[in-house]
């Protein structure tokens, strides 16, 4: 996620509208009113000062409740497509003597994806004069996308509903929300270092010599079972493997091929490119949180985007997930350029992995002077194509279901970190 | 929560858009299924207690339909939907009127009401019984709808509508009474309103608008329970809040409103004929007062003043109220028998009406020894006759006065005929009758030439009629009063002649024969005072003769008829007086209280005097031969009826109500609200009043515009200095309040401080918190856990302890293992990434199994909440049970 614009919550303005039923009483108290006054009904000017008294009531305090409310936004790290993530709101009320009570905070958020506006809300039922309260609302965003937040509002019908006092406090703030990300196989590395063709990295992992050991470390995702270091295991009550100083580094480039059917009749929808983007982001992640290894991204799409290789740290990683998170799906994916921007940038990995939602033969019809670079290049290294349409499965695990039955698994995890 | 923003069908999905489409769905599952539940269950409560507070006041707006004497029926009808609405369709949801159906059945009711309405000729306030009734009607149908907020809002609007039509045809009591508890439960209700609205609002929203294909299209899920559930949860203590502050403040902006706003009308009365009681006219049949006299609807109420004091003048054995002169008997035959009644004599015997008399003031300075000086105001409800009632002699004391006098008869009455009803009237006059608390049973008899007549400066003389012409119908007069059919009444005649034979050497004087004749029917106990008249008429019988040879038992009507004819049998003139007899004295609000079982009638006889012929002296009045003397036949059981029974505090309260709501004009707001003020601020408002009521009066007369609304003087001192006064007072209570509810909150923040850093920790206590249990300074977690341990009991309880250690453990691992948590996130030790120590802030990227950490604290906290809400239910149903 990254915040394009300090928050500035000191803009605010302060605004009151009437309600549906408010509208009702200031009709029914007018007529009570002229026809009291004009016959001398004095049941009807009872009502009507009634009526008075509590619009009054309804305009000042509503009012007032929120003259010294202080609103302020707070928005965690990051935002990952379906996973849930809280927004808090920090709502200040500096009044030496008025309570502000039934608020109802709103944030309206724009998607960059549409003109469409919605809006995020919660509710603080009671701050007392002098005090603050934190309320908080748990968001899951479906996609990834780009939003924008453009203030937050303060708002109040209480006492009587027969109006809303709104407060809105500005604070813009721009959320990226990263591509949904997998939780891979276990042999997710294997599959990456065998299947890619490169007979030589297949020639060191035989035998039992896999260098000198190094030290010990974390369980990962592909890590081999005869690399477990069990006594250790047993000791810490969590998997720990041996590693070893000449271990297998990943030198990887992955391409990802925002490829859509151009005739719209064909196109379902851009599921299999979410699910190129989301593969790209989840391997992307894996391999620039490893200590050893090296990743470049590219990302071909509507416009392209280069991340030269680089190994670990949250700020590259960040920078990848967000070109991912931009990344427009095209029938005509700008290989050319993004090759020639590779050329000028100088990206190089020993390996490619392009990740795509077509086959590699349809990618060698359509871009034929693209294909014949690549196929240059997978001379000199390892090319793996990745179809998402056939490949994900062999990549992408399950999610699992419910506590209860992760919970037996999981429980030598759990005590072994006490 | 779901969504209802798909608007596709399943089989109208693409394979790959039902996929997009079950993983959203299981996100939302996810996301919801703790929720939900806790959720619905406060959703429940808040709105089970809405609908009663709306069908309170559904119920409440048709009773103020019906206080008065029309439309009960209406009431019940009202009353009866709110309570079956409420039961069947709130509470129990056996059905519900479904919208299209409610709309039809409105439909109906409109057709139906609107060819009610349409019946111009129809008596009194019949349109408005008929918008009263359509109200009613739709108020039901909605009742018995499923409410929605959009329904109660218009239950609320109906029964605003309501009081208003009750404003216009009903100021009973009852409204005042009423309309107190509908403000207060309908702010309640509409500030629970307030919270609930900030709950309102979908968990899902779905970007809209111009979709751009090449993008995703993403479904947000928000999920906000938490702080819903602590708005839902806070929402009934509202109604401390309102009634503590905000009901009070809007009273005071109410009372301050009310009273200072500029009267520039007379205060309206509703004219109702339900409302209006009988009252007396030209006619009164026999046993007629019998049938007035079993209501106890005050009719009069007599406020007697002390002239030189300004104090409440106490009268000693009760007041007699004369309303209608009667002079003429008839009777006539019909089917069950003979009647007869007590007719007035026709305009023709009569002077014209006029204006009250002078005062009276003796040429004698020492007879104001023998007289007290009496101011009366008299406030008379509404009745069908133009009767008004009077203590004579009396003499007019207002500039202005409302009521004319009939001299020969000593009666006063309204000016002007009315097709209906009279309306409630308020006079005053002053009067000489009394002399220690007895009210003079006296009157003299003036004409004109007589000295007194000659010294009223133009109340007496009338253009055109002379002297000569006066005494002519006097005498005419006489003569009518002296009718008396001996055929019809032998036995009167025979019984009176008793009275004036008793001695042969001179006739006695006319007011010892009248006394004795008055004793005998009070002292010797021959006769019987009883309402119950079930002795069968007998044909061709006169009924006075009847019931002084036959019944000797009646109620005070033949009594007075009886004496009247006794005495005229005699040449004793005489006539009947009906009005009201009344010793009920209402010590609160210092004043006589007449009501229809009040209701009297009696004998006045013309008597001659002479000197030392035995007749008292008449003080107060002026000097005559022949006075008009106040003879009451009735015994004493009947002559003054208790009604103890209806509580002077409620008489009070209708004379407060009457005084200080109904009948607020500018008259009484300049005496009652603005004495005191200095005479120039007095002055000034007055002329401010003046010239509104000017605009008024144009507006009423449909001259619009002009120069009227130029007045710019909208400014009262006294109003400002009280609402100044009010308010000062009022924000003092609040901040003593506010000071000691601060200090309780500073050390509820000392305790709250002590909570767990960790995010998800204190969750799990929070949702633990439900079941009362906090843990105590110095526990451990895993002390504290065991604690839990024995509360949660139930079906969900293994689960929930499960899920309670884990997240122990996951504490434990993160507080005291040292691992890299945020959020409640913890992940294994050695993925600490040195560039992480440099962010300010914490990074979340997670690896998968840090994401499946996440996603198992999650579940577990979910699982916890379920185990908790189990058990909360539990304990709610073993409570019902108990």
């Amino acid at each position: 996620m990254e915040v394009l614009n300090q928050p500035t919550p000191h803009d605010r303005r302060l605004s009151q509208k009437l309600t549906r039923i408010g509208f009702h009483s200031v009709f029914v108290g007018a007529f009570a009113m002229l026809g009291g006054a004009l016959r001398g009904f004095n049941l009807l000017l009872v009502l009507a000062a009634l009526m008075v008294g509590a619009l009054i009531m309804q305009w000042r305090w509503s009012r007032r409740s929120l003259e010294r409310i202080t609103a302020r936004r707070t928005l965690p790290s990051e935002f990952i497509a379906g996973r849930k993530t809280s927004i808090r709101y920090q709502i200040h009320n500096l009044s030496g003597w008025i309570p502000a009570w039934m608020l109802r905070i709103e944030d309206p958020i724009q998607s960059d994806n549409s003109s469409g506006r919605d809006t995020i809300s919660t509710g603080v039922p009671l701050i007392e004069p002098k005090s603050s309260r934190v309320s908080s609302l748990d968001i899951r965003f479906s996609n990834r996308g780009r939003y924008r937040l453009s203030g937050v509002r303060v708002m109040t019908g209480f006492p009587f509903s027969l109006s809303t006092s709104i407060l809105s406090v500005t604070q813009p703030e721009e959320i990226v929300v990263y591509p949904e990300l997998y939780q891979l196989k276990r042999n997710w590395r294997k599959r990456l270092t065998h299947q890619g063709a490169g007979s030589s990295m297949h020639r060191r992992r035989q035998g039992q010599a896999e260098g000198e050991f190094y030290g010990l470390r974390g369980w990962k995702n592909g890590d081999s079972l005869r690399w477990i270091h069990w006594r250790t295991s047993a000791r810490i009550g969590e998997l720990a493997v041996r590693q070893f100083e000449h271990q297998r580094r990943l030198d990887i480039c992955i391409v990802l091929d925002a490829w859509i059917e151009a005739d719209e009749n064909a196109r379902n929808d851009s599921n299999h490119v979410e699910s190129a983007v989301s593969l790209a982001a989840t391997l992307t992640n894996e391999i620039v949180t490893g200590s050893n290894d090296q990743v470049a991204l590219v990302c071909i799409a509507e416009t392209s985007a280069i991340i030269p290789g680089s190994r670990g740290g949250d700020h590259i990683a960040r920078r990848m997930l967000e070109s991912l998170a931009d990344a427009k799906a095209s029938s005509n994916p700008d290989w050319e350029s993004a090759l020639q921007q590779c050329e000028g940038q100088g990206v190089r990995a020993k390996q490619m992995v392009v990740i795509s939602s077509r086959t590699h033969s349809d990618f060698k019809k359509a871009h034929t002077a693209e294909a014949k670079k690549i196929e240059d290049w997978s001379r000199r290294g390892t090319l793996q194509w990745l179809d998402v349409r056939t490949d994900l499965s062999l990549w992408k695990q399950d999610p699992p279901k419910s506590f209860v039955e992760r919970s037996s698994s999981s429980s030598s995890e759990v005590s072994h970190a006490e | 929560m779901p969504s209802d923003k798909t608007n596709q069908s399943p089989a109208e999905l693409s394979p790959a858009s039902l996929a997009e489409s079950n993983r959203i769905d299981l996100l939302r599952d996810e996301m919801t299924a703790s929720s939900e539940n806790l959720l619905s269950q406060a959703r429940h409560s808040i709105n089970l207690r809405l609908k009663l507070l709306f069908a309170a006041i559904s119920g409440m707006g048709g009773l103020v339909l019906a206080s008065g004497t029309e439309g009960s029926a209406l009431s019940i009808f009202a009353v009866f939907f709110a309570i079956f609405g409420f039961v069947f369709v709130d509470w129990l949801e056996f059905f519900a009127l479904p919208a299209v159906a409610a709309y039809a059945a409105m439909g109906v009711a409109a057709m139906f009401c609107v060819g009610d309405f349409l019946e111009l000729n129809a008596p009194g306030q019949h349109q408005i019984g008929v918008v009263a009734q359509l109200l009613v009607f739709v108020q039901s149908i909605l009742m018995l709808q499923r409410k929605s907020r959009r329904i109660f809002e218009q239950l609320g609007v109906f029964c605003l509508l309501e009081l208003i039509v009750a404003a216009v045809f009903n100021d009973a009591l009852l409204f005042g009474v009423l309309l107190l508890p509908i403000a207060l439960i309908g702010s309640i209700a509409l500030s629970i309103i307030a919270a609930k609205w900030v709950t309102e609002g979908t968990m899902e929203t779905t970007t809209r608008g111009n979709q751009r294909p090449l993008l995703p299209r993403n479904t947000v899920l928000v999920d906000s329970t938490e702080s819903w559930n602590s708005v839902l949860t806070a929402a009934p203590r509202l109604s401390r809040a309102i009634l503590m502050m905000l009901a009070p403040a809007v009273l005071l902006i109410s009372l301050i409103f009310f009273y200072a706003l500029p009267r520039t009308t007379d205060a309206a009365r509703v004219q109702s004929r339900g409302k209006a009681m009988v009252g007396f006219s030209d006619e009164l049949r026999l046993g007629q007062i019998g049938q007035m006299m079993q209501s106890t609807q005050p009719a009069l109420r007599v406020h007697l003043r002390e002239r030189e004091t300004g104090e409440a003048y106490q009268v000693i054995g009760g007041l007699y109220l004369r309303g209608k002169v009667m002079e003429r008997y008839e009777e006539f035959n019909h089917l069950t028998g003979t009647g007869a009644s007590w007719k007035s004599l026709p305009a023709g015997y009569l002077s014209e009406p006029e204006r009250l008399p002078d005062e009276y003031v003796s040429e004698d300075r020492s007879d104001i020894a023998y007289y007290d000086s009496v101011d009366v105001k008299v406030v008379c409800e509404s009745m069908r006759s133009d009767a008004l009632f009077a203590i004579a002699p009396y003499y007019g004391t207002e500039a202005l006065s409302r009521v004319m006098h009939f001299a020969e008869l000593w009666t006063i009455g309204r000016e002007g005929k009315a097709d209906w009803i009279y309306p409630r009237v308020e006079y005053r006059f002053g009067s000489n009758a009394f002399r220690a608390g007895i009210q003079s049973e006296l009157l003299s008899v003036q004409q004109r030439g007589d000295p007194f007549y000659r010294g009223m400066s133009v109340a007496g003389t009338r253009a055109g009629v002379n002297v000569a012409d006066d005494q002519r119908r006097s005498q005419e007069y006489i003569e009518q009063l002296l009718v008396f059919s001996e055929r019809t009444m032998p036995t009167i005649e025979q019984l009176a002649s008793e009275f004036t034979n008793d001695t042969d050497d001179h006739r006695r004087s006319d007011y010892a024969i009248a006394k004795a004749m008055e004793r005998h029917f009070s002292e010797q106990g021959k006769y019987q005072y009883t309402l119950n008249l079930d002795a069968e008429s007998v044909p061709g019988l006169d009924p006075i003769e009847q019931f002084i040879r036959i019944d000797q038992r009646g109620h005070c009507q033949y009594f007075a008829s009886a004496l009247a004819m006794m005495l005229r049998s005699q040449g004793i003139p005489a006539r009947v007086v009906a009005g009201y007899h009344t010793d009920e004295y209402n010590e609160l609000a210092r004043h006589f209280v007449a009501r229809q079982l009040h209701a009297h009638a009696w004998v006045e006889a013309l008597i001659e005097v002479k000197p030392g012929d035995g007749t008292p002296t008449a003080f107060g009045q002026p000097e005559a031969n022949r006075y008009w003397l106040r003879l009451d036949p009735t015994p004493p059981a009947g002559r003054v009826r208790d009604a103890s029974q209806v509580g002077q505090a409620l008489d009070l309260a209708q004379t407060v109500w009457d005084d200080y709501v109904i009948e607020m004009d500018g008259e009484r707001q300049q005496s009652r609200l603005l004495n005191g003020g200095s005479n120039s601020m007095n002055q000034s408002y007055r002329q401010f009043i003046d010239r509104l009521g000017l605009l008024v009066s144009r507006i009423r007369a449909g001259q619009l515009g002009g120069g009227a609304f130029a007045s710019r003087d909208w400014f009262s001192w006294q109003a400002a200095l009280i609402a100044f006064v009010g308010i000062f007072l009022f924000a003092g209570l609040l901040r003593i309040r506010l000071i000691k509810r601060q200090r309780t909150n500073q050390k509820t923040n000392a305790l709250v401080s002590n909570a767990p850093s960790l995010q998800f920790y204190a969750e799990a206590l929070k949702i633990l918190e439900q079941l009362s249990i906090q843990p105590s300074p110095g526990q451990t977690p895993k002390e504290f856990s065991g604690v839990a341990g024995e509360k949660l009991t139930g079906p969900e309880s293994a689960t929930a302890m499960n899920a309670l250690h884990f997240l122990t453990d996951r504490f434990y691992a993160a507080r005291f293992g040292g691992q890299r948590v945020q959020d409640g996130l913890a992940t294994i030790p050695q993925i600490v990434d040195s560039s992480h120590q440099g962010e300010n802030r914490p990074s979340e990227i997670s690896t998968p199994k840090a994401a499946s950490i996440e996603h198992r604290i999650n579940l577990a906290l979910s699982e916890l909440k379920k185990g908790v809400a189990a058990v909360v239910q539990l304990d709610k149903e073993r409570n019902r049970a108990r």
